[in-house]
């Protein structure tokens, strides 16, 4: 075939007309992106399982039965840093993570492994707001590797071949053999809870959150209470006790910037992590000169010119009343074959 | 993603998902399966939005992103029997184009690599150079794959019976 032929060909094969309308929604693009950020590898696996061929938007977040956008009020004085020495002020974040981690300790015992196990992770998410069809994924319980995650399961089963367990692919042996003092816990984390070493607090407190998202029934109950105490020592950490779609829930928060706290809920009910979320706790100055200069907009969307408005417009300003408007739970189920 | 990156984001897939979506129809086949793969390039895309944007050429690592992506979709168990991973045979009739030259089903009984290569050089009029960055492999590796590709769609031509077709498989020989 001539070149130039093969050009035009080309060309005259990928028409309007053969693609028909485009089914590529930015908004829900934007709103994945958005919750794939948070869930890092979490997501990665999530995508790779179940966006093609299924629904686009793959929940990251599972929902809970109703929901509208949450206020929510942080107690002023939580932080990990805090003294808890004086009398009649609201607990700290300290004494809280120690009150819950000891609630913890006295949590459900992992089941007995079994070989060739699963575990389904249904995962019902609210995202701004609205609740999604729930997304379902599957990890072997030895080593929390996907299932069908296409190349991202052959990486994780090459990774898993070279380094054995580690957080970030555990089993059920190596979680019995593991000290559960949170300083030991936290060099385990930092070692082997990301895919390079963990550089920093964020990380940790993913790779714990992505831990506990995909594995916390095979998680042994001290080893829960460990790592709450581990979110305890991470800067910056609150811990305060949340309403989220009408449940009453432990929450761990952790600040990703100026504008998003993102939270770990523990259900007081089971003892067991139950779902996650993030907080709006501040927005943008809302004034005439931060209002970008409209490029180009579509019935979906708007494209906007912002490198007319001054920096100080990106400064956050905090919410009188955080805005909790994505979160979700997560149901773990192990399935022996 | 703050605001301002995520405006350059919207920005920057709208004006390429058109292009996306053109590409990705040529390497699946689908138009469907097209849509949702530009979807889970731009996603993420935009997970990866502040390194990207900074690069002189995002385009080329979105490119690099829709193959792998379209790649990973063939190793899908659910998907790998619609794979020829060789030219079958029998010749190849197309009935509903009688007029045209249909290029999709030729293009669908090309091995992955073959067909992207086609692909990026051909449509996306990549260079060698270029292409081999896509795919991860030498210039040399791109040289050959397009050898064989155009090779296996000559092939394809001779069995094929349309009269345009014929008259392109006559063209081909005389060049």
């Amino acid at each position: 075939v001539n070149n130039d032929t093969l050009r035009q060909l080309l060309a005259e094969s990928a028409t309007d007309e053969a693609l028909g309308p485009s089914r590529v929604n930015l908004d829900r693009i934007v709103v994945a992106g958005r919750r794939s950020l948070i869930m890092r590898r979490a997501a990665i696996g999530l995508v790779a399982v179940g966006v093609l061929g299924a629904s686009l938007a793959v929940p990251l977040w599972v929902r809970g039965p109703t929901t509208a956008p949450q206020q929510v009020t942080i107690p002023a004085a939580t932080t990990a840093t805090d003294d808890p020495a004086h009398t009649g002020a609201p607990a700290t974040t300290a004494e809280l993570i120690e009150a819950w981690a000891l609630e913890l300790e006295s949590g459900p015992t992992a089941p007995a492994s079994s070989p060739g196990q699963t575990i389904t992770v249904t995962v019902h998410s609210v995202l701004d707001g609205e609740p999604t069809e729930p997304g379902r994924f599957s990890v072997e319980r030895e080593g929390l590797m996907l299932v069908d995650g296409g190349e991202f399961s052959i990486e994780q089963r090459d990774r898993f071949a070279q380094t054995g367990p580690t957080f970030l692919m555990p089993t059920a042996e190596w979680f019995s053999g593991l000290d559960t003092h949170p300083e030991s816990l936290l060099q385990v984390i930092k070692a082997g809870g990301c895919w390079v070493p963990c550089a920093n607090d964020y990380q940790v407190f993913g790779a714990i959150a992505d831990l506990l998202r995909m594995g916390d029934i095979t998680v042994p109950p001290t080893v829960r209470a460990g790592l709450m105490r581990v979110l305890g020592s991470l800067d910056g950490t609150t811990a305060y006790e949340a309403t989220v779609d009408g449940r009453e829930l432990w929450a761990i928060g952790f600040p990703e910037g100026p504008f998003t706290v993102l939270e770990l809920y523990f259900d007081p009910a089971t003892k067991r992590y139950t779902g996650s979320g993030a907080l709006t706790v501040a927005t943008t100055p809302d004034l005439p000169e931060c209002t970008p200069r409209v490029i180009v907009s579509t019935d979906t969307h708007q494209n906007l010119d912002r490198s007319s408005v001054p920096e100080w417009c990106n400064s956050a300003i905090p919410l009188p009343q955080p805005v909790r408007n994505n979160y979700g739970f997560t149901q773990q189920a192990l399935v022996t074959p | 993603l703050r605001r301002t990156d995520e405006d350059d984001f919207r920005a920057f897939a709208t004006a390429r998902i058109p292009a996306m979506r053109r590409s990705a129809y040529l390497l699946c086949g689908d138009a469907h399966l097209a849509d949702d793969l530009v979807s889970v390039v731009l996603i993420k895309l935009y997970r990866r939005w502040r390194r990207v944007a900074s690069f002189d050429h995002p385009e080329a690592y979105v490119r690099r992103i829709l193959v792998t992506t379209w790649r990973d979709e063939l190793r899908r168990p659910w998907r790998r029997e619609q794979v020829a991973a060789a030219i079958p045979d029998r010749p190849m009739y197309d009935t509903d184009q009688s007029d045209r030259f249909a290029l999709m089903p030729l293009l669908a009984r090309l091995t992955p690599k073959r067909r992207a290569v086609l692909v990026l050089r051909f449509f996306e009029d990549l260079s060698v150079e270029q292409t081999a960055n896509i795919m991860r492999c030498s210039p040399g590796t791109v040289k050959t794959h397009t050898h064989r590709a155009l090779a296996d769609l000559r092939e394809q031509i001779a069995h094929a019976k349309t009269p345009v077709q014929v008259a392109i498989a006559d063209l081909e020989e005389q060049t």
